[in-house]
């Protein structure tokens, strides 16, 4: 049992950046997002005895881990202040890898106002999920995924321009 | 920004934060659903198990004619039963292990209806005590008129006031029962269901 567990949590190590990107598109705040880390690798023990070696472990591991965030609600608590990117933040950045943070915080930012469906269906996207094997994993046709995805694109590309970036 | 960019962000994004544990018992999970309900479930049964034992004290305590002592005792034995039952069936239902494998739109319903499961068997539960509780008041009722319930029973002359006023109490004691399960089941248990079946919704073909 010890050896499956170490054997489990080394694998967890290796992809673990992946489940906290997971972790801060459904959560906008650390303590959440720290909350739902713990709860998708809990999830994934639990569920560690049906990966069969078919598909590669992180397939199988996005899956569990969307599915997981997907049915998690946040703690009712009082949040705190969150993090406001303004352009003042933008002279903290270097040029290059700065910008590049920028982004991804404003992508952050637009990301929380889509539903969990969209994070979802956008999140596959970006790990290079074709349209079938997004409809797969969501349990949704082909073109339902499609039409979906591209739905949420429109929405998040509205949400940024709304912040006040070009798009 | 563009798509492109933010493909190129994403995949550059050093993520550093999560923190692995070095065993799984560091682990604190409780951000899901079926879990909030199995923890509101273990608090129920706590308050469920004080609830049966100060029960078993009830006509001494309300000083009940001792001639109800055995009837008190037979329904208290059924009401005991029919707690167990349910209270059992309600953990083991929530100790099963979930199925996360599955793609999302089959993993939200099976959590769907297992909620709503959940629900339904709670409501058949409260219900199910209706006939204790209410048999539990007229003994108290009775217990506390004494002198001229025994009268009326005697001459077997209920004044008409007596008659309406039990014929309300017995409708009012189901209303409020039915209407506290329904609020009861709603608050605690029926947002979640709620909020999934949403999720499913938007599944739906676009």
């Amino acid at each position: 049992m010890k050896g499956k567990e170490q054997e489990f949590l080394a694998r967890i190590q290796t992809h673990k950046g992946i489940l906290y990107k997971i972790a801060k598109m459904y959560m906008d705040n650390r303590d959440d997002q720290d909350d739902l880390f713990q709860e998708m690798i809990c999830q994934l023990w639990k569920s560690y005895d049906s990966f069969r070696g078919d598909s590669q472990f992180s397939t199988w591991m996005y899956r569990v881990a969307v599915n997981t965030a997907i049915a998690s609600f946040k703690k009712e608590k009082k949040k705190p202040d969150k993090f406001e990117i303004t352009t003042n933040n933008i002279g903290e950045h270097d040029e290059d890898s700065g910008l590049q943070e920028l982004q991804i915080d404003h992508f952050y930012k637009a990301l929380h106002k889509l539903d969990k469906i969209e994070k979802a269906l956008v999140f596959y996207h970006l790990e290079g999920y074709s349209h079938i094997e997004i409809g797969s994993n969501l349990g949704i046709s082909e073109g339902n995924a499609r039409v979906k995805l591209s739905r949420a694109k429109t929405k998040l590309k509205e949400i940024i321009q709304k912040q006040g970036y070009e798009f | 920004m563009n798509f492109n960019e933010i493909q190129s962000a994403w995949n550059n994004d050093p993520e550093n934060g999560g923190k692995v544990p070095t065993t799984l018992d560091q682990l604190k999970p409780a951000g899901l659903p079926l879990d909030k309900i199995k923890k509101n479930l273990q608090n129920e049964f706590v308050y469920q198990i004080v609830s049966i034992i100060l029960l078993a004290f009830l006509p001494q305590l309300y000083r009940f004619d001792p001639a109800f002592y055995v009837w008190y005792y037979v329904s208290y034995a059924m009401f005991v039963s029919i707690c167990a039952y349910y209270l059992i069936r309600l953990l083991l239902f929530y100790n099963r292990i979930r199925n996360y494998n599955a793609n999302t739109k089959d993993s939200l319903y099976e959590t769907y209806f297992d909620i709503r499961l959940n629900i339904e068997m709670y409501k058949t539960f409260s219900f199910s005590l209706m006939p204790f509780v209410l048999i539990f008041i007229a003994m108290f009722v009775i217990s506390a008129n004494k002198s001229a319930m025994i009268e009326m029973i005697q001459t077997g002359i209920f004044p008409q006031a007596v008659l309406i006023q039990m014929a309300v109490g017995f409708v009012l004691s189901m209303v409020i029962f039915a209407l506290a399960t329904e609020w009861w089941t709603h608050t605690f248990y029926g947002k979640y269901a709620k909020e999934i079946k949403s999720l499913l919704d938007k599944l739906k073909e676009a």
